[in-house]
């Protein structure tokens, strides 16, 4: 009876011993997985639909211009020119959310590649103004400033615009989108009845664009991080400006 | 035949292209598709077509691509789209489509690409590295086979239902066997060769007049017996005969895929043992370490929980179901990160889902919109007014939902009309005269209750109301119209039209919407549905939708009564979960200014909470 009881905490103990170094070893490995996911630097491509976000995505990273269709999920490349994370986001409204929660999440963003079709008409910037508003609603309040490249694509169409034109079309539909949002009926999470935990981003959010409006004229210098505007063409691999762009930003 | 097939992962990488018609791949038909399928993706479950789904896109101004249909499989790990698009829903073109997805599907798996696929993804490498021989061969293989035999399955289906059948053998072995046979025959005659879209009618001509006994002999033989072993040898025969290529390359072809369907029983089998250590290491990974590869099994109890809390809050069990569907779709066959439990995935994955069905398809900027239509005046030097109307059920909140609205508008200056449709309630008139003196009032402190404006009207310059007492259905569009003009005349921005509320499910209440809506041309229809009602919310916001016809779809809802339901906001899931139509506004109390955007993490938070 007393060997057994012996081998019963001899086993006891041998599984004991096991069990914390498998926990140890999965909690290490855990821990650095983590602190990757939300550490590593990382730049964004977004912009409305079907500007050619993904082509680029697929032009930077493997040298080919290709097909592609509408994206209803993240590009992503780790390590490009080993050191950032490269993700191409999805332009379609109801996938905005994805874009948003990773720029809340990720804490060293490099820069941020907004491709817009050049060929858009300046009068229906409308949306893509909203989208980037939303976008420098969250950048603006980050703690390092994020740099945007307004990258014109499809240069090389007979309608293109010259990106001069596009940031000056931009900045006034922006102009004009804070004029609305502080027009529009407040959101439902700022009521006390309502209140779910309280949401310190939006309430930031605010003050800059009342910060904004009080200026009454939008322009993007007035902003933190510095929003510049180079045209290029995908589809004729003419993307030196972008890349020129993105090297400064990766190895800053 | 079909327009075009496309493989592509969820990320937007093309993998696999063809055009059908031998036209240049068109990516926005596509790009349609998808949109489609983003926008409302309840229409997977809606028109389900066997084991594929079959969308209809409809042609939009964005897209500038006509109506098409589209069959499509979603594969999970690695998620890929195997979309055919089609003209128009027949039964050939239906058979074609799904036999070339068939065909599709099976040369994929047999090929093993995704296997590649996955490991380019796991390897953070581009989706398409060492594909391009597979790819090429896939190309090949099912432009040969489609060439071979899909095209002529669906031309037997048009056969069949031109022309009478006269032999007493189904009608498809029947035209099968007399074309095979007849190309024998003409095989035989030394030589010739016959195109490979060689008409029936056209060969079996050739066959009679070939006087050769011995040959129709056996023709007759074959004919007469139905046995499957005889017919095999001849099958692969004809084909050899008819291009040497094209005979290795269905052979080929063929032995991939029977040995292919040989692998998955093998496999099979092997899934089937486990032993007890395996499982209890499992229970360890789906409870505590967290990288266990997700199964039906173990994602069973996680999904029931989660529907029962949706359920408590309100949502449909209807709704509910089509969730938790989303979320097994999303993680049947993934594998957890460290330290996650199958119900933290779970409940992850469904906070995503509810996101992605509360946003709305497009951007609503109302403002904008009014702006745009407001600023524009007729060639008369008229303004065109930007017209709302309110629909729902009974005591809903409608009125005063469109007094809110009012009042907004009114403090972005612009000047609203306010038009009472409802000539069935009694008082409902009354109560939205009520209504336009408190925001006359609220607008200019000086404005005297009960005393007209200018105009003769109840109402001052910035808010005024449009009436013409009570009567049946006709009576309501010919307000509509008499005060849409009003505006135009005398420079109205807004106008808003209350309506009747009606019972949902009455045919005779809610056939008359579609002719006002004809009628009146509304720039936005709002459907004010409220939190307080449980299951049958899915319906009202169906019927209430399909009241206008195809061409004509609700805009938007406004919720009413945030206030009175707590955390139970199901209503909303279960309203946008039956139409694809987004929430804008949201009731949340008794005064004019209490009416708040949609914020949807606010809503998916509370609903997860």
């Amino acid at each position: 009876m007393v060997i057994d009881t012996n081998t019963v905490s001899i086993a006891l103990a041998c599984f004991l011993i096991l069990l914390t170094t498998v926990v140890y070893f999965v909690f290490t490995a855990k821990k650095s997985a983590t602190t990757t996911k939300t550490k590593e630097p990382a730049v964004f491509i977004t912009g409305p639909s079907k500007s050619g976000k993904t082509a680029l995505f697929t032009l930077l990273t493997t040298g080919e211009v290709r097909n592609t269709v509408t994206s209803q999920d993240i590009n992503l490349k780790k390590n490009y020119e080993s050191r950032v994370n490269l993700i191409d986001f999805p332009g379609h409204v109801k996938l905005h959310y994805k874009l948003m929660d990773a720029l809340r999440e990720t804490e060293h963003i490099k820069g941020i590649l907004f491709v817009v079709d050049a060929t858009t008409d300046p009068k229906k910037l409308s949306e893509t103004a909203e989208f980037l508003l939303d976008i420098l609603s969250i950048t603006e309040v980050s703690k390092e400033p994020i740099d945007i490249l307004i990258a014109c694509n499809k240069s090389e169409s007979f309608t293109a615009r010259p990106p001069a034109k596009i940031i000056e079309a931009l900045e006034k539909e922006v102009g004009l989108t804070i004029e609305r949002h502080n027009k529009s009926l407040g959101e439902v999470r700022k009521r006390a009845d309502f209140n779910t935990g309280g949401d310190d981003s939006d309430d930031e959010n605010a003050g800059f664009l009342e910060n904004v409006n009080g200026n009454n004229k939008f322009t993007f210098s007035m902003l933190e991080g510095e929003v510049e505007a180079l045209k290029g063409s995908v589809s004729k691999k003419d993307i030196s400006n972008w890349e020129e762009w993105l090297d400064g930003k990766v190895s800053a | 035949m079909f327009d075009q097939l496309a493989i592509f992962t969820g990320a937007g990488q093309v993998l696999y292209q063809y055009n059908c018609n031998g036209r240049k791949f068109a990516e926005s038909q596509i790009g349609a598709f998808i949109n489609q399928l983003i926008i409302s993706p309840v229409t997977k479950k809606d028109n389900v077509n066997g084991k594929y789904s079959v969308v209809n896109v409809t042609a939009t101004e964005k897209h500038a691509t006509r109506s098409f249909y589209s069959m499509f499989y979603l594969s999970r790990q690695p998620e890929l789209y195997f979309v055919i698009t089609f003209p128009e829903q027949s039964l050939e073109l239906n058979k074609e489509a799904e036999a070339t997805l068939d065909l599709a599907l099976a040369l994929w798996d047999s090929l093993e690409i995704d296997v590649q696929v996955t490991d380019n993804i796991k390897a953070n490498n581009d989706v398409l590295v060492d594909l391009g021989e597979d790819l090429s061969k896939f190309d090949e293989y099912l432009k040969a086979k489609y060439e071979e035999s899909i095209k002529f399955i669906a031309k037997s289906v048009t056969k069949d239902n031109d022309e009478p059948v006269t032999k007493d053998i189904t009608p498809e072995q029947n035209n099968k066997k007399s074309n095979k046979n007849s190309i024998k025959n003409n095989n035989n005659k030394g030589g010739r060769k016959w195109g490979r879209d060689a008409m029936i009618e056209d060969t079996s001509n050739i066959d009679s007049s070939a006087l050769d006994f011995s040959e129709s002999v056996k023709d007759s033989e074959t004919n007469n017996s139905s046995n499957n072993n005889l017919e095999i040898p001849i099958d692969k025969d004809d084909f050899g005969n008819r291009t040497d290529k094209g005979d290795f390359l269905i052979k080929e072809i063929d032995d991939l895929l029977s040995s292919n369907v040989e692998n998955k029983k093998e496999q099979h089998v092997a899934d089937g043992t486990s032993s007890y250590l395996d499982s209890a290491f499992g229970f360890l990974q789906k409870n505590f370490l967290g990288n266990k590869t997700i199964s039906n099994k173990d994602l069973k109890p996680a999904l029931e929980s989660l529907k029962k809390k949706l359920i408590s809050k309100n949502v449909a069990p209807e709704a509910a179901d089509y969730l938790t569907d989303l979320v097994k779709k999303d993680l049947v066959g993934s594998k957890t990160e460290s330290w996650t439990t199958v119900e933290d995935a779970a409940r992850s994955s469904l906070t995503k889902a509810l996101t992605q069905v509360l946003t709305p398809g497009v951007s609503v900027d109302l403002l904008h919109e009014i702006q745009n239509k407001t600023g524009v005046r007729t060639t008369d030097g008229k303004k065109n007014p930007y017209v709302f109307s309110v629909v729902g059920v009974n005591g809903v909140g409608k009125s005063t939902n469109l007094s809110k609205l009012a009042f907004w508008l009114l403090q972005n200056n612009f000047k609203v009309l306010i038009v009472a449709c409802d000539t069935f309630r009694s008082g409902a008139v009354e109560q939205l005269r009520v209504h336009v003196e408190n925001l006359a009032q609220l607008m200019d402190e000086s404005h005297i209750r009960g005393s007209k404006n200018k105009r003769g009207k109840t109402g001052n310059d910035y808010v005024e109301l449009f009436e013409a007492g009570y009567g049946g259905s006709d009576l309501v569009t010919k307000i509509a119209k008499q005060a849409i003009k009003y505006a135009g005349d005398q420079d109205f921005d807004i106008v808003l039209m209350d309506t009747a509320g009606r019972r949902h499910n009455d045919a005779t209440l809610m056939s008359p919407l579609k002719s006002f809506a004809e009628q009146a041309k509304p720039d936005k229809i709002i459907m004010v549905g409220e939190a307080l009602v449980g299951t049958d919310s899915v319906q009202q916001a169906k019927n209430f939708n399909d009241a206008f016809g195809r061409a004509r779809d609700l805009d938007f809802f406004i919720i009413s009564k945030c206030d009175t339901v707590g955390d139970m906001l199901g209503a909303m899931v279960n309203m946008v979960y039956a139409t694809g139509i987004p929430i804008l506004f949201v009731g949340v109390g008794q005064t004019y200014t209490d009416l708040r955007t949609l914020s949807v993490s606010w809503a998916v938070n509370t609903l997860m909470a």
